[in-house]
């Protein structure tokens, strides 16, 4: 049986190029059961008007093949950010319901 | 055997991560542990060849070396190689792709991650 995986976004869109590569390894790793949760300064990586150069053909992958990227709603609020500022295809869950995700994964990949 | 699984992102010379990684990795091998490393960003560069020893510097080509042999199996993000124009590399490290991270995870049965 396959692991369960998720992806878990910290790091800004800007500085660094940590969530694009998390979401390139959250497709190589897609054939297992992958989870991508974006929290932190990560959640600016989903702004509608980010630059998505450089993974936006990684999330258009994950969301055809039904991988959930969830966003972090405490993180989020706490930058004064609503889910009308996100792009479409990401869905924003309440922190408790992160914590689950991570919790039940067999392997966790910090970016 | 437990196998453990260290996806590293740092490169030499500018935090303590890859002497954590090295010392993480050592360890597990004391123990009779499987370690498998998966060199990723700026990671690819600790295992560059023709690192200067500087006297009070740990080496860190040296040290990948000595895991390679001890039994750490390393692999290298080719990608992040070529972007950063790393062409030499030690003996025993090998090119791979993200599709070897899939591998690492399912292969391990602790996947830490150090940045």
């Amino acid at each position: 049986m396959s692991k369960k995986i998720v992806v878990i976004l910290r790091k800004p869109p800007h500085g660094s190029l940590y969530p694009a590569e998390g979401l390139r390894v959250a497709v190589a790793v897609s054939a297992s059961e992958t989870k991508v949760v974006s929290i932190e300064d990560s959640v600016y990586a989903f702004l509608k008007e980010t630059d998505m150069t450089l993974y936006k053909h990684h999330l258009d992958f994950l969301k055809e093949t039904e991988i959930p990227v969830f966003i972090d709603k405490d993180s989020l609020e706490t930058r004064g950010l609503t889910p009308e500022n996100l792009v479409d295809g990401v869905t924003v869950e309440e922190h408790s319901e992160i914590l689950n995700t991570i919790a039940e994964a067999d392997a966790t990949l910090t970016f | 055997m437990p196998t453990i699984g260290l996806l590293f992102f740092s490169g030499p010379y500018q935090s303590e991560s890859p002497e954590t990684t090295i010392e993480l990795a050592k360890a597990a091998l004391e123990k009779g542990m499987n370690v498998k490393i998966f060199c990723y960003m700026d990671a690819v560069n600790c295992v560059k060849t023709g690192q200067k020893k500087v006297p009070g510097v740990i080496n860190i080509e040296e040290q990948f070396r000595e895991l390679i042999t001890k039994g750490a199996e390393v692999r290298l993000c080719t990608l992040c190689m070529l972007v950063r124009g790393t062409k030499d590399f030690i003996e025993g490290a090998r090119r791979a792709g993200t599709p070897d991270v899939a591998d690492l995870v399912e292969e391990s049965d602790r996947v830490l991650v150090i940045s």
